[in-house]
């Protein structure tokens, strides 16, 4: 993650900011309610990029790279949840590979949460945060 | 832009498969000590159904039933290099037709399904049938799955719940395994019967002659016909019978099992 000072978004002023800001908070919404469900989380930010598809270029890249977040995380989720419901529904058993993909699962979540808030931090003082993963595929996506 | 994406994804998932392959690597079942609480637990939810069947049934008290068991089972048992000290036979006295594996690597038999059989292979069949469900851990698959892990590790630290263990009982009873695992125990049992020279024909008889005969029993007599599909079992059977070598048996009708359908019977 890397901030970009050299703006290509122009003067960013405070409504962006603040939509900007929330489309990260968006996706922390299932954390903060306290729900379990990752998907919420998917559903939430896509909902706020929905809502704001039509808004300015740094209220629409931070949109877009705050869901394509949500959708690569909901992707190693729900395959660490698959992997749980066939070990304790089907012939699995808890294996170390099981309990190494739990551990990868829980760092990934960790780091996308500390870069979750850190974004929504700085994209609220107007600051441009571009991913090291995400910020390239977002870039293909949004254009000015 | 798209190259640099592409670089960034492929590092990103070279990096979590690195870091998913080191880690996997490690013996977390032994960290977590999971082999010998998944013991613990088994062990301390067996005696608790065991205890549980004592009461509400009637063992038969008879010395010599243990002895009569292991004569039967015998050929079964060290064909199979089966330990008698692990795996425990007992008879309660139910008209219910129905034999399972408790958790504890424990078969109970009631004597509603000794005086069912019609053979010694047929009752050699289901004995064969439950130490597959056991070799293969399908009890606590099945009773996790019922009840819920959590419940169960839970038990560890517990003193006897009588709700859990009715509710265990009553899953072990009443409700039938997957398919899958119904398959696979028949599939093993076949194996096992075929190693200790013992007719399978017997056991396929005996699914054929559940099949066709439970529809006329009282409802309450019923509790085998909840293994799904036993005509269905016994044709998959047969056609597999039919795939292996072709081999005579000598058909069984040892002493001790005269004696104890005679005992069945008072």
């Amino acid at each position: 993650m890397h901030l970009n000072h050299h703006t290509k978004f122009g003067a960013i002023n405070e409504t962006s900011a603040e939509k900007a800001s929330n489309s990260y908070l968006m996706s922390l919404i299932a954390i903060m309610a306290g729900i379990g469900l990752p998907v919420i989380n998917l559903i939430a930010t896509f909902i706020f990029f929905m809502a704001n598809r039509k808004g300015d270029y740094f209220v629409r890249w931070h949109t877009t790279q705050a869901l394509l977040s949500q959708i690569l995380l909901v992707g190693i989720n729900s395959t660490g949840i698959a992997w749980l419901l066939t070990i304790i529904f089907g012939d699995k058993s808890f294996t170390s590979e099981f309990f190494a993909y739990a551990a990868v699962l829980i760092i990934v979540n960790l780091i996308e949460f500390i870069a979750t808030v850190y974004a929504a931090i700085q994209t609220r003082k107007g600051l441009h945060v571009e991913w090291w993963l995400l910020g390239p595929f977002t870039n293909l996506f949004v254009r000015s | 832009m798209k190259q640099k994406f592409f670089i960034h994804l492929f590092l990103f998932f070279m990096v979590l498969f690195g870091l998913w392959f080191i880690l996997s690597q490690i013996d977390f079942r032994k960290i977590m000590k999971a082999e010998e609480r998944i013991e613990q637990m088994e062990e301390k939810i067996g005696k608790w159904t065991f205890r549980y069947f004592q009461t509400e049934y009637d063992q038969f008290e008879e010395k010599r039933l243990d002895t009569l068991v292991a004569n039967i089972t015998r050929d079964l048992f060290e064909n199979n290099k089966f330990q008698n000290e692990e795996i425990q036979i007992f008879v309660f006295e139910s008209e219910e037709i129905n034999a399972f594996a408790i958790p504890g690597k424990k078969i109970i038999v009631f004597s509603g399904l000794i005086n069912f059989t019609q053979s010694e292979e047929e009752f050699l069949g289901v004995i064969a049938h439950e130490i597959a469900h056991i070799e293969e851990n399908h009890v606590t698959k099945k009773i996790s799955k019922e009840i819920g892990l959590s419940t169960l590790y839970a038990l560890i630290f517990a003193s006897y719940q009588f709700d859990i263990v009715k509710e265990i009982a009553r899953t072990i009873t009443s409700t039938a395994y997957d398919r899958s695992m119904e398959k696979e125990a028949d599939g093993l049992a076949l194996n096992y019967l075929i190693e200790a020279n013992i007719d399978p024909m017997g056991y396929i008889n005996l699914l054929t002659r559940f099949a066709e005969e439970l529809d006329n029993l009282p409802k309450e007599l019923r509790l085998l016909s909840t293994h799904p599909d036993s005509f269905e079992r016994s044709e998959i059977l047969r056609e597999s019978l039919e795939k292996k070598t072709p081999a005579s048996y000598q058909k069984r009708e040892t002493e001790s099992w005269q004696e104890m359908k005679a005992l069945m019977s008072l």
